[in-house]
Parts: structure tokens; C-alpha cells; sequence
């Protein structure tokens, strides 16, 4: 199944198998580096909210459907209580090859706060 | 394109309240016109007065920021004047449909080739909340306090029914299909208009015991139901008022000859 | 297509279109309104086959701003009209003095107010041309008074709102409009085209400095200019709470035209060392000229533009008369500033013949002034 950026996509379950029970997905079982028709290859991306720019609005923890966002508890730099990445494995993007899918938390973001920025090697291994 | 390509960037942060509908709709814009091409010299942005109004003086092309209820008056001597220049207007459901009632009618019916986006958010929000064209009845705004006794305008019925080349209504909810109807109407020749409908949590949720964004979208999810342009919208729309539902979808999608045409300036751009 | 030059036998308000073809008009956005509608009319015929663009709009909202649209295009643009559209025009041509859009607005002016007479003439929108929408602006207004001057300054409006970039205004009544009379069209005519921003400055010598009138970003050429009706900077930068570039910016908008009157203020003497001087404009002189012509005793300052006030050829005539009669077909408009000026430069009496109605003052109507004021 290719997703491309524009398609009606079904924000409450986008793949067939849902990866945190353990099922198959047809991503995951393949084990080549995936090329999608257009041919662009993504490396692994992380969701990184700007302190600078979030104000709080709390929209990513409502729309996200991975429930990836918490609602904050702290004041950062612009004055809120800026909303944090609270469970980064769970995001659809996570740990993917290609291109991004659902980029719901980065379109929704009124302030544009929500950017992806590539996984520290670090990251990578956890 | 890279974001401060298309945003200014001495202009960034923008000033729009948290959680506004209005950013949504700027990231949604900025991916469809990136996907569309067009580069931003051979553009220009058009604004009435209001907030949504103020898109244009954020993005990094000719921009005009004009009177209230205006813009498209103001776009269409600008596209005829330079038929070469895509000519996109922001503007919002009062700045669109009350006191620009007669240049929206008027821009649909006369289909010069525009695109025009208005931000809906059933309120005049910058002035601070009074009543506007499109707020539903009994609900609560400045200038209603005991609730408004008026029945709503349907803005995307109003352009179908004008003759409008493309109209399509969406939600903030909806990113993705907004993206693309957003480029199907830059890329569609004629007057095409998309209609967002935005939250305003903090002039309009906050009177109405909405005032967290996320209580005005699960407000949006639960009021709107889908209609494509396979069934005819004017027979079979769901009245907002009755039952509290918006229709959103691709209504129309037609091809009436646009005015440059009509007119014989096209060979001049 | 303009017609080549040569003498004809034309309407006033046809004298305009040709006025407005040999400047090189491109965008003409008009709503019929009698008695300016054959301006529309000749304009919807004539723009056919020139690279121009005729609409005829819905209201004079929409006229005004797609002519403001359309200049910031690039297009030399105009819109004709009377008494009841030029009040609905008013905010537009505010934003247009605020942006500094080049535009020209002909004003067929009727009997008023509210409907009014339209079919007769009146002067009654003078000072709503300088005074009709809210703030502080300046801008240019002429005032013919035959189908030649139809023409003539139709082309000055353009001329001076492209090279000052403020709203021209040609207010014409409803006699000038309709009367024929004899136009000449010259071989060559003198054009000022606006001096766009990053093209070099054209030949004719452009003597307004570059810190009253800016250079002009028109769209689609990569400037990028942040238009907006908002106290802005230079740099189109937004700044409405800020005192001293709304001070600036506000300044600069009234200094462009008031510091160049000597270049914009034009008018016609005859017998200026007359004791009595009659000072008038449009059809109210043309009683006048004739009294004038016959009768030595008696002169005439007419007026052939109104705004910026022209107080220099004012205040030399009041300094050598003795008596002025101001005529003007209204309850009395310019006669308080022209009465101002007379009063500051000696001249003690200044009386005023006012004539609405629809007709312009006639000769025996200005005699039986004159006789009154002890001048003949």
C-alpha cells in the first residue's frame, strides 16, 4: 500500500497491522530498504517541538492518534506550558524507512512548533 | 519550497492566538502551493481586513492588504491589469460574506481566474467577538449576548449557486484533504473558493464553553458530515441550523469559462 | 483606439476618453451613473483593440478598488462617476491617498445632495474631493470648464497622480459633460509615466526628491512590497502604535503635493488689474468670462485647479483688487478659503454669488451682482 502526501487517509488506523501488538505489518516484515514510487528513502525521524514557537494550544495532544503528546507541565521560552513529545515510539513515523505518513501533529500545529529532525545514533539503537 | 522562502522571515513569529485555526491553515496552504510550483514571483496576495486577512502580509510575495470587504474587488483590477500574476485572497466569513457580500457574489458569477480562501470562524474576531454572517443561532458573542436571534449564511452554497469554477468546504480537522483541495483550486482555471471552517477559541470557544481549541475541534468532528460532489449540494445539504451539522466536501467542480477568457485578455498576459 | 489629432466636434465627457486613451489608460472600472455614463460607454467602445481592460463593475465600491488593484498592477487606471458614487467611493480613495496608489477619478458632479438633480449641474462636491474621507491627505483636483479643457486635464491628472502618486480627481459638472464644443488634439502630447522602483529614472526630469515620493513596487516584478492601508514605514514595515512613524508617514503624505503647488496649481487671468476680480471655476465662470471680455472694469481668476487651494494666484489677485466676487454653484464651498485668503492679503470685501439649481450664473445674473457691489 504507497501513501502519498495529499491522500484521504484514515487518521484512526492507518495500517493494517497495528505494530504495538505485535502483528504484522507489511512495512516492518520487509526487509529491504524500501523505496517508495517516487523514490524518496527517509532516514528515521523524530517529532521536535520548538519551545521558542509552541503556545500551549494542546492540539497535538488532541489529534494526534497515537497519543504521542502530553499536555505540559512547565513554562518554557515563549511563555507556556509548552506541549511535550511524551511517547515518541508510538508515532507512525517511528522507526520507518521512506517516506512520511501522517503528519498530522506537524499540519495541525497553528504556530508551526512541531518539526521532524533526524533520530541521534544514539536514539536510533533504543 | 523551504519555509523562509515562503514566510517572511523578519515577520516570523505571527501574532495569531494559541490555538488558532488560522496557523492550520497556513501550514495547509504552504504545502499545497509548495506541491503546485508556481514560484512566489508570479503571485500575489490579496487581504480584506481581520485576521485571516492577515496571511498575505506573511508570505514572502506581493501582497495587499486592503479595505474591509474588498479584497476581491481589489484582486480582480489586479488580475485583469496583469493577467500574468495568480492572484490568491485571504479573507474571512464576515470579511467575505457581509460586508463583501455583493464582491463575493459578483467575483463568483463574473469567474475571473482567482483563488480565494476564507478562513471561517463564525465570528469577527479581531475586533473581539461580535456576531458575524455565518455565526449559528443562539449562540453567544459579544453583540448577542442573549444569544444570536439571526439564521446563518452558507458560504460555499452562496458560491455554488453564484457560479464559482471550484468550491469545496473543510474543517481545520481536516489537514490533508484541505491540502489538496487547496491545490486542485490553484490549479483550477476560473474564480475557486475554499472554505475552512477554523476554530476561535479565544473570541468564540471561550463564549460558547468551548474555550479549549481541542473542545472546537471534537465540535467541528461531531457537526460535520461528508458530501462529495457525486450528489447535488443544494438539494441534499444538511441544514446547519435544524440539526447542527456542517456538509463538507468538494461540491463543485465545473468548468465555466473564465472572465479573461470571455473577455479576450488572456493573449495579453 | 484613440482617434489621431486633428479638430472635431465632441461631447465634454467623450473629450475625456480621448483625454484618457492619449494618456494611455489600460483599466477603466465603471458603474452608470447619469451624467457620467457615456465617459463608461466610450471607454467600454474604445478600449477594444488596445491592450486595456474595460469592467463594468457592480457597485462604486468595487470601481474604485479594482482601479486601485489595477494600478498596483501596473496599469494607468481610472473610474468616472457623480455625487451619490463618489460619497460610496470615499474610504477607497482614502486608502488610495494612504498607499500612495496613482488613480484617476472623474467627478461629473450633479445637483445635490442625495439623488438630487441628475441631470443638472451642480459644484457641490469640492471639498468632499479633499475632505471626503477620514484623516489627513492631500490630493490633486481639476476643474475644466470646455470640452478642450476636458481633454487637457483629463491628461494632467494623470500626469501629476503618476508623478506624485496621489488620487487625481477631474471634477467636471453636468453642463462641461454634456455641452459639444470644438476639441483639438495635438500631435504630441506631453505623458508622465510613474517612476517604478528599480528602473532607471526616465528622461524627463522628475524634480520631486526621492524622500517625498517614492519609487513605485509594482507587482509581479519581484519587489515583494507589503501594501497596506495601516501606518506602515518605508520599508512597508507595520507599526500602528507607533507615534512617530504615523507622524512621518502622514506628514510626508500632505508635504509631496502642498510643497509643489507652484507645479500643479493652474489658473486663467483675464484683466488683472481690474478693480473687481471674480474668482470661479468650472461652468460658474463662464458667465463671468463673458462680463469679463466685454467690460474692463471687471477681471477673472479662474480657477483650473482646486486641490492643493491655490492661495498664491489667490492672494496676488487680492493684493491689487479692491472687491472679489467669488461664484460658485453651491451654498458657498471655496468661498470661505478663497474669503481667507482675501482677508489675509487686503482685499476687504469679498462677496459670494451662489447658484444652485442646475443652471451656471448667467452674464445678466453676474451684471446684476456687480451693479449691487457699486464695480459697474
Amino acid at each position: 500500500m504507497t501513501v502519498s502526501c495529499g491522500d484521504k487517509v484514515r487518521t484512526d488506523n492507518i495500517f493494517p497491522g497495528n505494530p504495538e501488538d505485535g502483528s504484522a505489518n507489511f512495512f516492518m516484515l520487509n526487509r529491504f530498504k524500501y523505496r517508495l514510487s517516487n523514490g524518496i528513502r527517509r532516514e528515521e525521524m523524530k517529532p521536535v517541538i520548538d519551545p521558542k514557537l509552541c503556545k500551549g494550544c494542546n492540539i497535538c495532544v488532541y489529534i494526534c492518534p497515537k497519543k504521542c503528546y502530553s499536555k505540559g507541565t512547565e513554562i518554557l521560552e515563549a511563555g507556556y506550558f509548552t506541549a511535550v513529545v511524551s511517547a515518541r515510539e508510538k508515532c507512525y513515523n517511528h522507526n520507518r524507512q521512506g517516506k512520511l505518513v501522517c503528519e498530522l501533529c506537524v499540519m495541525s500545529c497553528p504556530d508551526q512548533a512541531i518539526s521532524w529532525h533526524e533520530e541521534t545514533e544514539e536514539e536510533k539503537k533504543k | 519550497m523551504e519555509l523562509f522562502e515562503f514566510y517572511r522571515k523578519d515577520r516570523w513569529p505571527h501574532v495569531f492566538c494559541p490555538g488558532c485555526g488560522i496557523g492550520t491553515v497556513m501550514n495547509c496552504f504552504y504545502r499545497a502551493f509548495s506541491e503546485f510550483g508556481l514560484p512566489l514571483d508570479k503571485t500575489a496576495f490579496v487581504g480584506g481586513i481581520g485576521c485571516s486577512s492577515r496571511v498575505p502580509l506573511y508570505i514572502n510575495s506581493d501582497a495587499l492588504h486592503t479595505t474591509h470587504g474588498r479584497a476581491i474587488a481589489f484582486a480582480t483590477g489586479l488580475k485583469l491589469a496583469k493577467p500574468e500574476l495568480k492572484v490568491v485572497v485571504f479573507t474571512g466569513d464576515g470579511d467575505l460574506g457581509a460586508i463583501g457580500g455583493n464582491h463575493f457574489i459578483n467575483g463568483c458569477r463574473r469567474n475571473v481566474d482567482m483563488t480565494v480562501i476564507c478562513i471561517n470562524n463564525n465570528i469577527y474576531g479581531m475586533t473581539g467577538g461580535q456576531a458575524s454572517i455565518t455565526t449559528p443561532h443562539d449562540y453567544q458573542s459579544t453583540t448577542t449576548p442573549y444569544g444570536n436571534k439571526e439564521y446563518p449564511f452558507d458560504l460555499a452554497e452562496i458560491a455554488v449557486a453564484a457560479g464559482a469554477n471550484y468550491v469545496a468546504r473543510w474543517t481545520t480537522r481536516n489537514v490533508h484533504e484541505l491540502t489538496r483541495s487547496m491545490k486542485s483550486a490553484l490549479q483550477k482555471k476560473g474564480f475557486t473558493f475554499v472554505e475552512v471552517v477554523s476554530q476561535c477559541p479565544t473570541n468564540f470557544g471561550r463564549r460558547n464553553k468551548m474555550a479549549d481549541p481541542s473542545q472546537m475541534l471534537e465540535w467541528f468532528k461531531e457537526s460535520s458530515v461528508r458530501r462529495d460532489k457525486s450528489k447535488a449540494v443544494a438539494v441534499d445539504h444538511v441544514d446547519l441550523n435544524l440539526e447542527g451539522k456542517i456538509t463538507i466536501g468538494e461540491f463543485v467542480d465545473r468548468n465555466r469559462e473564465c472572465y479573461e477568457e470571455l473577455i479576450g485578455v488572456e493573449k495579453h498576459g | 483606439m484613440k482617434i489621431a489629432p486633428g479638430e472635431y466636434f465632441l461631447q465634454g465627457n467623450e473629450a475625456c476618453v480621448q483625454g484618457s486613451l492619449a494618456s494611455g489608460v489600460r483599466f477603466f472600472a465603471g458603474y452608470p451613473i447619469t451624467p457620467s455614463t457615456e465617459i463608461a460607454e466610450g471607454l467600454s467602445h474604445r478600449l477594444k483593440g488596445t491592450d486595456g481592460v474595460f469592467l463594468q463593475m457592480e457597485d462604486e465600491i468595487a470601481c474604485i478598488s479594482a482601479v486601485i488593484g489595477a494600478s498596483w498592477g501596473g496599469a494607468k487606471a481610472m473610474t468616472a462617476t457623480s455625487g451619490p458614487g463618489f460619497s460610496l467611493m470615499q474610504e477607497a480613495i482614502g486608502y488610495a491617498a494612504m498607499t500612495e496608489t496613482p488613480i484617476v477619478v472623474v467627478n461629473v458632479m450633479r445637483g445635490g445632495p442625495s439623488t438630487g438633480q441628475p441631470t443638472r449641474a451642480s459644484q457641490g462636491d469640492v471639498m468632499q474631493t479633499k475632505y471626503g474621507s477620514h484623516g489627513d491627505y492631500q490630493v490633486i483636483a481639476f476643474a475644466p470648464a470646455s470640452v478642450q479643457e476636458m481633454f487637457d486635464l483629463t491628461v494632467e491628472c494623470f500626469n501629476y497622480s503618476e508623478k506624485y502618486r496621489v488620487p487625481a480627481f477631474l471634477l467636471s459638472d453636468a453642463e462641461i459633460g454634456h455641452m459639444r464644443g470644438l476639441l483639438k488634439i495635438p500631435a504630441k502630447i506631453k505623458i508622465i509615466n510613474r517612476k517604478e522602483k528599480g528602473m532607471k529614472r526616465p528622461d524627463e526630469a522628475y524634480d520631486v526628491p526621492d524622500e517625498l515620493v517614492r519609487p513605485f513596487p509594482v507587482f509581479g516584478k519581484g519587489h515583494k512590497p507589503m501594501v497596506t492601508g495601516m501606518t506602515h514605514t518605508d520599508t512597508s514595515k507595520i507599526e500602528p502604535e507607533d507615534a512617530s512613524v504615523h507622524q512621518e508617514l502622514v506628514k510626508r503624505l500632505s508635504e509631496k503635493v502642498l510643497r509643489n503647488r507652484k507645479d500643479i496649481n493652474k489658473w486663467e487671468l483675464m484683466c488683472p488689474d481690474s478693480k473687481t476680480m471674480v474668482v470661479s471655476y468650472g461652468s460658474a465662470a463662464l458667465g463671468a468670462k463673458e462680463v469679463a471680455a466685454a467690460d474692463d472694469r471687471v477681471g477673472l481668476l479662474r480657477l483650473k485647479s482646486l486641490w492643493p487651494f491655490p492661495e498664491e494666484p489667490i492672494a496676488e489677485v487680492a493684493r491689487s483688487c479692491s472687491q472679489i466676487l467669488v461664484s460658485e454653484m453651491n451654498l458657498g464651498m471655496l468661498y470661505w478659503d478663497i474669503k481667507r485668503v482675501a482677508l489675509e492679503n487686503g482685499c476687504k470685501k469679498v462677496e459670494l454669488l451662489s447658484k444652485i439649481g442646475g443652471d451656471p450664473p448667467t452674464p445678466s445674473e453676474f451684471r446684476h451682482k456687480l451693479r449691487e457691489m457699486g464695480a459697474i
